[in-house]
């Protein structure tokens, strides 16, 4: 059977989780969380309420959450994003509006297995329940300076933000 | 105008709402609501209350079904639930468990 493009359509809202192994193209609402394996499209008129976890990000609608890509976070003309985004390339078009921290850099597959883990990092009930769940997490509780990466290389340094965040707590 | 298409390689846990006609062919496990027709594809897997105006279900179905026009369950279809709606057809060879109300 041909697999049709999946179409999140302007008229439908979903609430919850949404998992793709192809791409997907939202013009509705979704609320919740949004993993995809490809390309990820939110279209102007969308309204995303959700972190995102994809390989291309391209957004010309309104997204509050935060943003994972493994290749390529873009933020087209008309986008409204609220929320911090990380990705080895992030493109910001003229017009677009976005608050929040850009974190550019290789996303390692350990490192986004633990952000998916994780959800979102700065809200404290996903984190409790997060760290409730992952015992390599709750080890990190004691190890404040790499607290908000809960699976990463141990050789390697804990990347700027997090150190940030360590240090503001 | 472009509908929603939950192509086979989605699958999403929550509620689905729309205003507008629906294809799933993924998996989706949850709630369903949309008030045009909806499609439940041959390979899609739903686990899920599903309502809509006419619905038509070609894969497997798990959860209770409520249509304001009329349900096709079509021959290789599985649906588990009991089936709501004034007007419902069961083709030969699709299986079915359930309760089925057209009120009469």
């Amino acid at each position: 059977m041909a697999d049709k493009q999946t179409v999140i359509g302007s008229d439908t809202q979903i609430t919850g989780e949404v998992r793709s192994e192809g791409g997907l193209e939202v013009r509705g609402r979704i609320e919740g969380k949004i993993s995809v394996a490809e390309t990820l499209t939110i279209s102007n008129g969308a309204i995303i309420q959700a972190d995102i976890d994809g390989r291309v990000v391209e957004i010309s609608g309104a997204v509050v959450g935060s943003i994972t890509a493994s290749e390529v976070v873009r933020l087209h003309d008309k986008a409204r994003v609220v929320g911090n985004i990380q990705a080895p390339r992030v493109g910001i078009a003229s017009g677009a509006q976005y608050r929040g921290q850009v974190e550019m850099g290789e996303v390692d597959v350990a490192q986004r297995a633990g952000k998916a883990a994780g959800a979102a990092q700065k809200i404290p009930v996903a984190k409790a329940v997060a760290r409730a769940a992952d015992p390599a997490a709750a080890v990190n509780r004691s190890a404040p300076r790499v607290a908000s990466v809960p699976v990463r290389r141990a050789d390697a340094p804990a990347p700027a933000w997090a150190r940030k965040k360590a240090k503001r707590r | 105008m472009v509908n929603t298409v939950i192509g086979s390689g989605i699958s999403i846990d929550g509620e689905i709402r729309g205003e507008e006609a629906l294809v799933i062919q993924g998996s989706v496990k949850g709630k369903i609501a949309v008030t045009g027709d909806l499609l439940v594809d041959a390979g899609a897997t739903v686990d899920a209350d599903v309502e809509g105006k006419s619905i038509a279900v070609a894969g497997r179905l798990t959860g209770n079904v409520h249509a304001s026009d009329r349900v096709d369950v079509k021959a290789d279809a599985r649906v588990v639930g009991d089936i709501k709606s004034p007007r419902i057809s069961i083709a030969d060879g699709a299986s079915f468990k359930g309760n089925i109300d057209m009120d009469v």
